[in-house]
């Protein structure tokens, strides 16, 4: 069997508390709570741990490992995702999919690692006012959390999947290039979003949170933080619920962590709505506002030759040539990228039933398909989402979604079509319910043209969350300054994808980890 | 435009009677759903939704082998078991849309299903699915991918159903 760092650590002593096996309320007393273990509180945890505070991480997930990774769809929704991977924006249009597990995101990914693009950074520059956020202050950054994670060029060819993007790309003189990956001994096969089960992928799970174990953090699982206690000024507790071992239903039991100092990296939905259970001050009523998502469209197309793209590294070929490449962006951006193909994954985008629906399912091995990643929060009409509350206190995210950004869908779809019959395809089935089967470009041009772009009929997706945190030294624009502490309480931090002004313009997990990383040690020395 | 806002105006009465018989009858009528849960005993699922996701089932996945109601069974099973596991509040907006498919007044008006699940043919589910995908109401269009989404997750997530369809699983890694 492949070793698993977390067995053997829980054998060796580390310390876990999984809150659905309480039988009583609990009260715990540490330096430092941290909550959330995906990339910004994993790295956050190992830094603070590291540094001689004694750290506690707070999980809504559960604690599962390689052991636990058969590469199926039917555990790994229920089990590592954020509402069994059902989680929709408020008006259902846009799906999400979101980490809930320990690791969080980085445990599910699909290993794609980028730095923040320099385009953002100048962007951030430009409209908010950051401090040490440049290339050059965030470089040796970079480069520690790339040594840490593991993220290095792949040197194994694409899947067919991706190096039909690339050629169909190049036909069209579209540029495209190769993605780093976060893994060390890649078996490259493909199942990465389940969980990795050979602990390749270099996940917060097998690297910072074991690091913040050994140096003795405990860990709390099943634990959802529902509230921070305020009083002069300060963070004092965080009381939290312990979930039933579903994690849907309280158990009825309470966790109260008592702290000197509070990490919120509970991700981009997540954050935010702590914040607004908890009361927090905000004068200007930023937070939640700003939450960004990287709205995905979707393009199917049936190859003439077996693509099996559920096999081999999910995202190997990237372009960005749809990318605006100047600070004022006049319509809206795309990254086009490949998704991995899975049955539930698929069978549930298509967004059509019973014959329509079959042929396609029955194509499964022949399938290629792009996705297009829209990069939100660079034009006036691109302001991304609100998290709120809902009657049960859980969060929500209002996302609405103007003509600005359904121009830029609408262009994704026909971007892709393109491509995808420059690659040979056979047939092409942009995923969307006015959409039918197309055998030639021009078919396909002419249809989509005519797409009502409306919500609910282009199926739209996202797997990154980023906002409603802002950070910034301007208290008018952030609810967080540039060392990601709290603009009102100043031993509340957060730490995590939601302190970004706008989207990344790439997948994110880089992007979190090393700014968690620049913050925590800057956090970690200011601690006595 | 008469029909739409005809339409609109049937919606907005159903939806609100629909509260208050809610409202009025809601105790009693689950108690009334539980006489009809012989063997199964399910955690979210009444005996009405069993015969509903009966009838819808085999119109929504369409297979080219017919499905035995043993296989049916195991779907609903399987939608039961994903149901429970989501957060409540999806599990109470997902209540809402099967009574409102299963109250006679809603169902006609809604969705256009003349006759009790048991007895709706199968052209007459196929043509409530296809206007509801592409209802004017988003909020119909919401429902039917929460309904899409439910059973075919519950359907291609069984290994059993991967055969037809060229998938050979997971790679064997030792």
């Amino acid at each position: 069997m492949f070793n698993d760092p977390i067995t053997k650590g829980l054998k060796s002593g580390w310390k876990h508390q999984d809150a659905s096996r309480l039988n009583d309320h609990i009260h715990y007393e540490c330096d430092v709570a941290v909550i959330g273990t995906g990339a910004g509180g994993g790295i956050a945890s190992e830094i603070l741990a590291k540094s001689g505070l004694s750290v506690a991480l707070i999980e809504e997930g559960p604690l599962k490992s390689s052991t636990d990774f058969k590469m199926l769809e039917s555990d790994a929704y229920p089990d590592l995702y954020q509402e069994s991977a059902v989680r929709t924006t408020k008006d259902k249009s846009i799906k999400i999919l979101q980490g809930k597990t320990v690791g969080g995101g980085t445990t599910i990914n699909w290993t794609t690692s980028f730095r923040t693009p320099q385009l953002t950074l100048d962007y951030w520059n430009k409209h908010f006012s950051i401090q040490g956020a440049s290339e050059q202050e965030l470089l040796s950054w970079f480069e520690q959390i790339e040594k840490k994670l593991g993220i290095s060029k792949w040197s194994v060819p694409p899947n067919t999947n991706n190096s039909l993007l690339a050629k169909g790309a190049k036909k069209l003189g579209i540029k495209t290039h190769s993605i780093n990956r976060n893994v060390r001994g890649c078996f490259n096969l493909g199942y990465c979003g389940l969980g990795c089960p050979t602990n390749a992928k270099q996940s917060m799970l097998v690297t910072a949170i074991p690091e913040a174990l050994k140096n003795g953090a405990k860990l709390f699982t099943r634990t959802r933080a529902k509230k921070l206690i305020f009083s002069d000024g300060k963070a004092q507790s965080l009381e939290c619920d312990a979930l039933n071992d579903n994690g849907t239903h309280l158990s009825g039991k309470k966790v109260i962590i008592h702290a000197n100092l509070f990490v919120l990296s509970a991700g981009a939905i997540g954050s935010p709505a702590l914040l607004l259970r908890s009361g927090a001050p905000d004068p200007y009523q930023l937070i939640g506002k700003r939450t960004f998502l990287h709205p995905v469209t979707i393009s199917g197309a049936i190859m003439p030759n077996k693509v099996n793209a559920d096999l081999g590294a999910p995202q190997t070929i990237y372009s960005d040539d749809f990318i605006s490449k100047s600070l004022e962006e006049k319509k809206a951006s795309y990254k086009l990228e490949c998704p991995p193909v899975h049955p539930v994954l698929l069978s549930t985008v298509i967004g059509a039933h019973g014959m329509t629906h079959r042929k396609i399912m029955e194509k499964m091995s022949y399938l290629q398909v792009i996705i297009s990643l829209q990069r939100d929060g660079f034009h006036p009409e691109s302001i991304g989402g609100t998290v709120k509350l809902k009657d049960d206190l859980t969060p929500t995210l209002d996302y609405p979604i103007t003509k600005y950004m359904w121009d830029g869908f609408k262009r994704s779809l026909l971007t892709m079509s393109e491509i995808q019959f420059a690659a040979g395809a056979v047939k092409v089935f942009p995923i969307h319910r006015g959409s039918q089967e197309y055998s030639s470009w021009n078919d396909a041009k002419a249809a989509i043209k005519n797409f009502p772009m409306k919500k609910l009929y282009a199926q739209l997706a996202s797997a990154h969350v980023m906002g409603g945190c802002a950070m910034g030294e301007n208290q008018k624009q952030s609810v967080v300054n540039s060392n990601g502490k709290h603009h009102h309480i100043n031993n509340l931090y957060v730490i995590d994808g939601s302190i970004f002004p706008t989207s990344i313009g790439a997948n994110p997990m880089e992007s979190i980890a090393t700014f968690s990383q620049k913050l925590s040690a800057d956090l970690a020395k200011k601690m006595p | 435009m008469t029909n739409r806002r005809t339409f609109l105006k049937i919606t907005i009465t159903s939806v609100l009677m629909l509260g208050v018989l809610r409202f009025a009858l809601g105790p009693f009528a689950l108690l009334k759903e539980k006489k009809y849960l012989l063997n199964k005993t399910y955690n979210f699922l009444t005996a009405k939704d069993h015969l509903m996701l009966t009838a819808i089932i085999p119109v929504m996945l369409k297979t080219s082998i017919k499905l035995n109601i043993k296989e049916i069974n195991k779907i609903i099973n399987n939608i039961d078991i994903t149901i429970y596991g989501l957060p409540l509040e999806l599990q109470k907006e997902l209540r809402e849309l099967f009574t409102i498919l299963q109250f006679p007044v809603t169902r006609r008006l809604l969705a256009q299903v003349w006759s009790p699940w048991s007895q709706t043919k199968e052209n007459e589910i196929e043509s409530f699915l296809n206007s509801w995908r592409k209802s004017k109401l988003s909020l119909l269009r919401g429902a039917y991918q929460g309904l899409n989404e439910l059973i075919f997750a519950s359907y291609y997530s069984q290994p059993e159903s991967w055969k037809s369809i060229g998938y050979d699983g997971p790679p064997k890694i030792l």
